[in-house]
């Protein structure tokens, strides 16, 4: 069922046109329409201008195409083929470039991170008595320096024990 | 199965001579559908090559549910579509104005035509045809001129067979109405 109700005879065979046209219409609704069309002077008059479009379109001057087309289809693709290739190529290249750069940009020396029971003990002046947390840290078996403070660190709390 | 529908396969098994094929037998086609989209013979002759070109990179988006023939046109079609508007807004800043609907009193250039009537029914015939939208142009052409069905064109154009018809009457009365002062040169 068409969304479309037309509301006269005539506008359901204007809206019927193309379905005979295109075979669509049973035989009872062709001979319906045919027969409106040849009672209703509007209606034929309104097929005679779909007629007329058609012969006229025919009409219409169309220029050939100066020559064919195969040659020219195959220089695009070849064309398109050379930038996919080149666009693929230039990006290899920019990627390779950044990444060699980022790997030798020289980078500046790290400040010193504040302690935290999740991170390994760092590196401190020698002055300074290193808190609890690294005092009873398990010695990090590469840090000779560390092993030392650690040393001193025992040897100036039990020397303040001892005062007390 | 149709011819087309092979052809189009081969090209997605990276058969060029199914392109080749291809070109030959919608070339002539899809020329004269952008012919008359775009009324310049150049413009026609871009957007041709473009659309054939394109064919055989989107080859493999066809699943097989329109025929191959009406997946190429429906192609074809949005390519030329494409290819007008973006020369239109290229050169939308030097091109004229869009023209008015010719004054309908015969001129002294009018009345030397009217010996040669058809040249000025021809010209009238495309200056009405100028004054309807690319896709009323495209409907007009596979329907009067490639007598397609309306199933087919809707296909096309992607749209239904219902509002077609709808808008086949438009331009059919738009068309009527713009040539109705030269009836009798028609």
């Amino acid at each position: 069922m068409n969304s479309f109700e037309p509301t006269s005879p005539c506008e359901r065979a204007s809206r019927q046109l193309p379905d005979l046209r295109d075979g669509l219409l049973d035989a009872v609704q062709a001979e319906a329409l045919r027969a409106h069309l040849e009672a209703c002077p509007y209606c034929r008059e309104d097929q005679a201008w779909d007629d007329r479009l058609r012969d006229l379109l025919h009409e219409l001057p169309l220029p050939a195409p100066r020559g064919r087309f195969g040659e020219q289809v195959r220089r695009r693709l070849r064309r398109r083929w050379w930038w996919r290739a080149g666009g693929s190529v230039a990006a290899a290249a920019l990627l390779a470039v950044g990444l060699v750069s980022w790997q030798n940009w020289p980078r500046r020396p790290q400040e010193p991170v504040a302690d935290h029971p999740g991170n390994p003990p760092v590196a401190r002046r020698g002055d300074e008595l290193p808190d609890s947390a690294v005092l009873f840290a398990a010695p990090p078996v590469d840090s000779l320096d560390l092993l030392a403070r650690q040393q001193a660190g025992y040897v100036a709390v039990l020397e303040q024990l001892g005062k007390e | 199965m149709d011819d087309a529908d092979e052809l189009l396969r081969r090209c997605q098994r990276g058969d060029a001579s199914a392109l080749a094929v291809i070109v030959r037998l919608y070339e002539e086609p899809i020329y004269r559908l952008a012919y008359r989209v775009m009324g310049n013979a150049v413009l026609a002759e871009e957007a041709t090559v473009a659309a054939l070109a394109k064919i055989w990179g989107r080859a493999g988006q066809w699943r097989g549910d329109a025929r191959a023939g009406t997946w190429i046109y429906q192609l074809a079609l949005r390519t030329v579509l494409d290819h007008h508007r973006s020369w239109r807004r290229r050169w939308r800043r030097w091109l004229a104005p869009p023209r008015d609907v010719p004054d309908p009193r015969p001129g002294p250039m009018e009345k030397m035509a009217e010996a040669e009537g058809r040249n000025l029914a021809t010209r009238r015939i495309q200056e009405a045809f100028a004054q309807l939208s690319d896709t009323d142009r495209a409907l007009a052409h596979l329907y009067y001129f490639e007598q397609r069905s309306l199933a087919e064109i809707a296909a096309i154009l992607g749209s239904t067979r219902d509002a077609l018809k709808t808008r086949l009457a438009r331009v059919r009365q738009k068309l009527r109405d713009l040539l109705r002062d030269c009836n009798e040169l028609l």
